[in-house]
């Protein structure tokens, strides 16, 4: 009886494989790397290509579920931030699976600011909200150096937002669906901001701690450089499916996954590890 | 539980030695804020006998696996520290501070008793034993005082 009540808790439990989410990811990861390299894929670059990405980045999405399943309950503020990157991960795979489906299967010419652009700004805003949260966590005595720090991001993002609109409003190519693209590197400067203000007080602290907003902080960074090199390309019509940039898209994905392996790792490691 | 713990300033390290050694819970946190592990290491061992026990150092660095280094003035990395420690154990454990005033040397006592405030909120939502020990006469009466309202327990030693 006791042996069945056993089984029966542990079936009850979500397993958690977000290390083999990460062995996939990488063999994923590698496989887009050559595709790109040597295009051995040549029967169908749009197919490979979306797909390599729609993987990934479902991927992502499965390794923060996991990770947010696994997370315990008396945590409150961390779960919480936490589910905000849960559905900003979905909503980015849900952005990408929607690109991927009109492209391969209704082999529809993609119009910046559709749906897929909608799923990624909530999913910004989603992840610009769970970073608040996880600020909530720390203990801070003012907030001072977030508002500055966000400010300069701001006025940073606001300068490009400006260059980009007047040279496309001379070109006379300025659209809503070309705004909503400038946007996206302002959310990501945003976003580095913050991550800068969680990680600042760990980065001289040597431990295990950081590693988590490390990688998340590298992601960030990597989809920033993605977003204003997309930018420019799309301008001179020149970004394609399967263009170098998408593995800059990649990483921002595998960056995820390794911040849901540092913390999955962390928990129930029964205390504190150096590096 | 939170606890508060007045003693004598020569009784700080034995009070601490004891609360980690009859501290309930199976994991226990120790935040180092007036001695060194080197210099209490074998007598805490000693205390943590059949238990988990993960330390936060902010007097020196050490080359222990299960201990950290923050910085007495880094309040907010040992915010974190200690929030990521707690995760880190698979059940509900107890935080112990060897000396709160320790860290009044490197921070002024209103961004100090901001901290424990955050602190004691923190613990109450982990499910969390705190136990802070404070030295007598170390701290204003104001500080003091307002600690008091906010903790569970007061115990004073002679």
């Amino acid at each position: 009886m006791k042996n069945k009540k056993k089984n029966l808790n542990e079936k009850g439990k979500v397993k958690c494989i977000i290390p083999q989410i990460t062995v996939v990811a990488g063999i994923v990861f590698l496989l887009h790397v050559l595709f790109i390299s040597f295009g051995f894929f040549g029967l169908n670059k749009n197919l490979f290509g979306n797909l390599f990405i729609a993987l990934i980045s479902f991927l992502a999405f499965l390794s923060m579920f996991c990770l947010y399943k696994k997370f315990p309950h008396n945590f409150p503020m961390e779960r919480k931030a936490k589910l905000f990157l849960l559905i900003s991960t979905f909503l980015f795979f849900l952005g990408d699976f929607i690109w991927f489906a009109e492209e391969v299967f209704l082999q529809e010419i993609i119009l910046l600011g559709g749906w897929p652009d909608l799923c990624w700004t909530l999913g910004y805003l989603a992840l610009i909200i769970s970073t608040q949260f996880f600020i909530k966590i720390e203990f801070r005595e003012s907030k001072i150096l977030l508002g500055i720090l966000i400010f300069v991001a701001i006025i940073l993002g606001g300068l490009f937002l400006y260059f980009d609109i007047t040279a496309n409003l001379s070109q006379g190519n300025l659209s809503f669906g070309s705004l909503i693209q400038d946007l996206y590197p302002i959310y990501d400067l945003v976003l580095f901001a913050m991550i800068i203000y969680l990680l600042w007080p760990l980065i001289i602290t040597r431990n295990s701690y950081f590693l988590g907003w490390f990688w998340l902080g590298f992601g960030v960074l990597t989809r920033l450089a993605y977003d204003i090199i997309f930018v420019m390309l799309n301008k001179k019509s020149l970004y394609y499916t399967g263009h170098p940039i998408d593995l800059l898209y990649d990483l921002f994905y595998i960056f995820i996954i390794l911040n849901s392996l540092h913390k999955s790792n962390l928990l129930g490691s029964q205390g504190i590890k150096k590096i | 539980m939170i606890k508060l713990l007045i003693t004598p300033s020569e009784k700080a390290s034995s009070s601490f030695l004891n609360a980690v050694k009859n501290s309930s819970r199976k994991n226990t946190l120790c935040v180092l804020c007036s001695k060194s592990l080197l210099l209490i290491e074998t007598k805490v061992k000693d205390a943590c006998k059949g238990k988990t026990c993960s330390f936060i150092d902010t007097v020196s660095e050490s080359k222990e696996q299960n201990v950290v280094y923050i910085p007495p003035a880094n309040l907010t990395a040992l915010s974190i520290a200690i929030n990521q420690t707690q995760q880190s154990f698979k059940d509900k454990s107890t935080i112990i501070f060897d000396s709160i005033s320790g860290l009044a040397v490197r921070n002024n006592p209103n961004t100090l008793i901001k901290f424990l405030l955050f602190l004691i909120k923190k613990s109450t939502d982990w499910g969390s034993d705190l136990i802070l020990i404070l030295p007598e006469k170390t701290m204003p009466e104001d500080f003091i005082a307002t600690l008091s309202s906010s903790v569970d327990k007061v115990e004073k030693r002679k």
